[in-house]
């Protein structure tokens, strides 16, 4: 009785997600969308979406890995509030979280001018996407190799370095082949966010237009009609990511 | 071979304190105490995990207090053998090899597997494994890498009961065959008579005594190992000007001691039972009655109060059957004053 109950009140949610998707699908014209896919700025959006999140998504992983692995091991003072700061580009609006970052870039202090010195110049380019990317994804793969650090038990490290491995030894062949299944699933959240991002983008590099941006001008423009097969195939696209994160993390269950 | 000296170490609950003992070359040396008296911790503290207070390690006298893990040369086998899962069998053998300046020798591979009796599992993963194949496994992972000394973590508790005798036996073996330096922590006693050559006993951080099993177990340094050791007739007694008494009972004790109150330790097989009363060379003999009779097949223990003492005796069934030994039953009980450890 309560579990049918319990099952009603779940499924709106579930339908509430489905179905604004679904409408979205059905009410695409099949012309527009070849149109769409035919609109070299359409897709020169949607391949800078996916090039500028890899590049965001890789600067991630190489600082966020160590990072990862600190958390999951090292007890410190301050942790939670390190864990909390990592977590805050979920919880601000992206919109701040452009602002802020336009505020650090800019020219008018050290931070800023360190940036352009080197060659960097954010605003209008490829570079400030990244930078917006990073900011709002950086907390989905954090915690997501935090996690599967957490799950390797720290009994395996400790005999691999019993039999004569150094530490980075023991990371490399035990700590992160056995939490590979974490940071792959951290790899593809993070990318996906970066993909799917609009505000902080917006903000700070609003050319090139990243396929967010360009859904969001073309309805300005043109209105429903004519962004809607842009949105079908950009949902598309992260649907496949989705698919596949979900592959892989079902993949984990099985292992352990 | 293995020097530990006045090792203190504390982490969280569990804290070590002032442990000195010292492993010689090629022996067999366990620690035996209670679960959660910080012997894991001690064990982690040798292999170099944890920064103890105070007191030095030194192995073949080069102290080794501050070295890493992987440069100490000692190895271990957890308690849940913690095998690589990622990796087959032959990997995780093979895993310590590629840091040891030992050229890897293909006999040396091959013998060591036969000996542990593990060469059909090398392409398997270790979830597929038994508890015993697991074991076998994580002593080849150990022994490859030929350290000065293995450390063993209660090798046996996670094994079934039926298998621990064999495997009690396995470990015996190899550790003849290889000649390894050994030392092993345990919760149980019958680990240290199956394996080792010595023993220190261990209580909430402290080594209580250290020595022979043989001197341990015939001579119990204090109350707490006395009745670890599974003497499980042990008195608090007092000196008097006309002897030593115990709770009213006066005692032989055939020596003279200097405390004025101290514990006296007895076997229970050390006492004898009979339906009169035993003229013999032994000076301790009392009436008294049977309280309890409990079947511990092969033997019964039988208990006997003495006035306000209660004393366990061991006695076979036979002797049950020939005497009547039941609830209330009068009987005698002696026993010899050089049978009691004064502690």
């Amino acid at each position: 009785m309560y579990i049918a109950f319990f099952v009603l009140m779940g499924s709106f949610l579930v339908l509430y997600i489905i179905l604004p998707l679904v409408m979205m699908f059905m009410r695409t014209s099949l012309s527009l969308l070849i149109q769409a896919v035919s609109d070299p700025q359409v897709l020169s959006s949607i391949a800078l979406s996916l090039y500028a999140s890899a590049i965001s998504t890789g600067i991630i992983v190489v600082l966020g890995i160590p990072l990862a692995y600190l958390l999951a091991r090292l007890d410190f003072r301050g942790k939670r509030l390190v864990e909390s700061i990592i977590d805050l580009p979920i919880v601000i609006p992206h919109s701040v979280a452009g602002i802020a970052i336009l505020s650090m870039i800019s020219e008018r202090n050290p931070i800023g001018r360190g940036i352009h010195l080197a060659g960097l110049d954010p605003v209008g380019h490829l570079s400030g996407i990244v930078m917006a990317m990073m900011f709002v994804s950086l907390p989905f793969f954090v915690d997501s190799a935090r996690d599967g650090f957490k799950s390797v038990p720290v009994r395996l490290e400790k005999v691999s370095r019993t039999l004569g491995a150094p530490f980075l030894s023991t990371f490399f062949r035990v700590s992160l082949p056995l939490s590979k299944r974490s940071i792959l699933s951290g790899i593809i959240m993070s990318w996906a966010r970066g993909i799917s991002e609009f505000g902080a983008v917006l903000i700070i590099t609003y050319h090139p237009m990243v396929a967010p941006v360009l859904i969001y001008e073309r309805f300005e423009a043109y209105g429903l009609e004519y962004s809607t097969p842009i949105s079908t195939l950009l949902i598309m696209v992260i649907f496949v990511f989705f698919v596949l994160l979900r592959f892989v993390s079902s993949h984990r269950g099985e292992s352990n | 071979m293995l020097e530990i000296d006045g090792l203190s170490v504390t982490l969280g609950d569990f804290s070590v304190r002032d442990i000195t003992i010292s492993v010689r070359e090629g022996e067999f040396f366990v620690i035996v105490g209670p679960t959660g008296v910080g012997k894991t911790v001690f064990l982690e503290t040798i292999l170099g995990f944890y920064r103890p207070s105070n007191g030095r390690i030194y192995l073949k006298g080069i102290d080794i207090t501050d070295y890493p893990p992987e440069r100490r040369n000692i190895a271990m086998v957890y308690q849940d053998y913690a095998l690589f899962p990622h990796l087959t069998v032959r990997e995780n053998i093979l895993y310590g090899l590629r840091y040891k300046s030992l050229q890897f020798s293909e006999d040396h591979f091959d013998g060591l597997v036969k000996m542990l009796g593990i060469w059909k599992l090398l392409d398997r993963y270790p979830e597929t494994l038994s508890g015993g194949e697991k074991q076998r496994v994580a002593i080849a992972r150990a022994l490859i890498v030929q350290p000065e000394v293995l450390l063993l973590d209660e090798p046996l508790s996670s094994l079934d009961p039926s298998f621990r005798d064999a495997m009690r036996r396995e470990i015996r073996r190899i550790q003849k065959v290889t000649g390894k330096t050994v030392l092993m922590v345990t919760h149980d006693f019958l680990d240290v008579f199956a394996l080792a050559d010595r023993v220190a006993v261990m209580n909430a951080g402290v080594v209580e005594q250290v020595g022979d099993v043989g001197d341990v177990f015939r001579r119990p340094a204090s109350r707490f190992v006395a009745e670890f050791v599974g003497m499980k007739n042990i008195f608090l007694a007092e000196k008097r000007r006309d002897g030593v008494y115990v709770n009213g009972c006066r005692f032989d004790i055939g020596r003279d001691v200097q405390r004025d109150r101290f514990f006296i330790a007895l076997r229970p097989e050390d006492i004898i039972v009979s339906e009169e009363r035993v003229v013999s060379s032994a000076r301790n003999t009392f009436e008294g009655e049977v309280i309890d009779v409990i079947h511990l097949n092969p033997y019964f223990e039988v208990k006997v109060g003495v006035d306000k003492l209660v004393f366990n005796v061991v006695v076979t069934a036979g002797s049950v059957m020939e005497m009547g030994i039941k609830k209330g039953k009068k009987v005698w009980i002696t026993f010899k004053a050089s049978s009691l450890h004064i502690i």
